[in-house]
């Protein structure tokens, strides 16, 4: 038995014992937990962040499209109008009816006529050449010489635009042969429209457009509006970030103060357990103990019918037994004041509560270094008793030993009996766990950072095994 | 006849021990105390040989009680009478110059004996005390195995 309180000092004394005890473990344990409380905040924010970023470059990734698309219409309007200002505006006062003889004299003073314009005024660094063609595909005039007279199939496109005059952009195809001089070129656009000669013969004017201006166009249509959203994301998001820090530290916040919520209701049940035992102990337990102990005195006096005597000792017998389930039953529900005496000297009392159940109990502390934090004493302690109990009531041992060491950075409880086991592969872990009521132990645990473990198999007794991170 | 001094600061359990104790021929009480210091005095006034001392009591506790009364007079044998079965209570009872220490459990007859069992010079423990003393003395001296 375990009792502490002096007998002398009213009830409430116990509790600033108690709580004194129970401060310097509780202060112990926040350092920790506050450096952890502190790394969950920032990768919560970490997180945040990540996602904003996310939407930072989706977002990004949208709008070069949508630039893209308006910058390459943009500026495939600007290569029609171009193209018609310069077709127009410039070629067509140049061309003449000699462009469509069959007389090399009259043909060629065309053809240089047209070349003077179209090299001066048509050809520069964006449109970089020109076709004319007849609606029936003969080429009468490129500035590449090598193109001209040469003949290929028009395509519907092309002869619809000339009957029906109007102006068609498209992206060239550089595989068609009559394209292949201007493959060095890279991607090209064309634009086509119908130009007359004085005599009112349609010709197919082509101009073709270097695509860079149209990528260009994109590109800088695209520089003029992502710093507008993306900045305004990113500023919005760094503005955000406050707000999540200060959020996520709340929240982890009222995690801790449930938590210790929990831990006060635990000690305060503690408390409570005490000093009702405490009480039992110092009040009826003793009174009994000291009827007992008269009843027998009066059981042997001198002089009293035999049949008196017999009833006294039958009497004082059963108050002795009632005295000894009364005692046990207060050791159970009675919690061991580990800051006091230390988890080695507690669990020496509790392996020794084991010897008197039939069983050779023994404890192993060789490698336990004390002191160890308050709630990690609680806990071990804890499971130590979860276990035994567990051998106690399941197992058909006939010894177990206990095992409590501490590591660099942990400390190791055992529970390992001898009896009959089970199939741990068989039911599970979770099951075994369930079925030894040790559920409340692993959570426990668990909320402390460590594991829990449960060893067996038919036959080869069972073994708890816990290990707790001691920072 | 053997003199026995009860200290209890339970009047039901000093009344048991006395009618238990008064029971036995060849004991004899000389007295009761009901704390620690009324034990000190009593111990030197009433010269007995037993001491049934009861550990958790008001004013003076009985492992302090011990220690005085063996220092005045170390022919007295005191045997503790408890209900405290922790390894720290028992040493600490043990090195204060108890002889004896029992359960508040234990038997009427072993009650009895022990005293009896002190005059004669030996050890009445209650088993788990001995085991206490026992693993003690291995930790203190584990090359000796």
């Amino acid at each position: 038995m375990r009792l502490r309180r002096s007998k002398g000092s009213p009830a409430p004394a116990v509790a600033p014992s108690a709580a004194a005890a129970a401060a310097p473990s509780s202060h112990a344990a926040v350092s920790p937990a506050d450096a952890a409380g502190r790394w969950t905040v920032a990768q919560q924010v970490g997180q945040f962040m990540l996602a904003g970023l996310v939407a930072v470059l989706i977002v990004g990734f949208a709008t070069a499209i949508a630039s893209r698309r308006i910058g390459e219409r943009e500026a495939i309007v600007d290569a029609r109008t171009t193209a018609l200002v310069r077709a127009q505006g410039v070629v067509e006062p140049a061309v003449t009816d000699g462009l469509l003889t069959r007389d090399p004299a009259a043909v060629a003073k065309a053809v240089a006529k047209v070349k003077a314009v179209v090299e001066s005024a048509v050809i520069d660094r964006s449109l970089v050449r020109v076709k004319i063609w007849t609606r029936a595909g003969v080429i009468v005039y490129s500035d590449e010489p090598r193109l001209e007279g040469l003949r290929y199939q028009l395509g519907a496109d092309e002869i619809a635009a000339i009957d029906a005059g109007r102006i068609e952009a498209d992206v060239s195809d550089l595989t068609a042969p009559e394209n292949r001089f201007e493959r060095s070129q890279g991607k090209l656009l064309e634009v086509y429209l119908p130009i007359r000669t004085p005599n009112g013969q349609r010709l197919l004017f082509e101009a073709y457009f270097r695509y860079e201006a149209v990528s260009a166009a994109g590109a800088r249509i695209w520089r003029s509006f992502a710093p507008i959203s993306l900045g305004a994301l990113i500023v919005l998001e760094l503005i955000q970030v406050p707000f999540a820090w200060s959020l996520a530290r709340r929240l982890r916040q009222r995690q801790r103060e449930r938590k210790a919520l929990l831990r006060q209701a635990l000690d305060a049940s503690d408390l409570e357990r005490r000093r009702i035992a405490a009480d039992l102990h110092d009040g009826v337990v003793q009174d009994l103990t000291g009827v007992a102990y008269a009843l027998t005195g009066a059981a042997r006096q001198a002089n009293l019918p035999t049949e008196t005597a017999r009833e006294l000792e039958r009497s004082a017998t059963g108050v002795r037994t009632g005295v000894k389930a009364l005692r046990s039953l207060l050791v159970e529900i009675y919690p061991p004041n580990l800051a006091e005496i230390g988890l080695a000297s507690a669990l020496t009392d509790l392996v020794a509560r084991a010897e008197l159940r039939d069983l050779t109990a023994t404890l192993d502390t060789a490698h336990l270094r004390e002191p160890l934090p308050g709630p990690i004493a609680a806990l071990l302690y804890r499971c130590a008793q979860e276990g035994l109990r567990n051998v106690f009531s399941h197992s058909r041992a006939r010894s177990v030993v206990v095992r409590v060491a501490t590591e660099q950075t942990r400390a190791v409880l055992d529970v390992r009996d001898d009896g009959v086991g089970f199939d741990v592969g068989r039911v599970g872990s979770n099951v075994a766990r369930g079925h030894f009521g040790l559920q409340g132990v692993h959570d426990l645990v668990r909320a402390a950072g460590g594991t829990t473990a449960v060893r067996s198999s038919p036959g080869n007794g069972t073994e708890l095994h816990v290990e707790v991170p001691l920072r | 006849m053997i003199r026995v001094l009860i200290v209890d600061d339970h009047a039901v359990v000093r009344r048991g021990l006395e009618q238990l104790i008064a029971s036995a021929p060849d004991l004899e009480i000389v007295g009761a105390a009901a704390d620690g210091e009324e034990a000190v005095q009593l111990a030197a006034q009433r010269s007995p040989d037993v001491i049934l001392m009861d550990l958790s009591m008001p004013l003076l506790d009985g492992i302090e009680a011990t220690r005085r009364i063996v220092a005045a007079r170390p022919e007295v044998h005191v045997v503790v009478l408890t209900s405290f079965d922790d390894q720290r209570r028992i040493l600490d009872a043990l090195g204060a110059g108890a002889t004896g220490y029992l359960l508040k459990d234990a038997e009427p007859d072993e009650v009895l004996a022990a005293i009896r069992t002190a005059v004669e010079g030996g050890s009445p423990l209650d088993p788990r005390a001995a085991r206490v003393l026992v693993d003690a003395r291995r930790e203190q001296a584990p090359a000796a195995r």
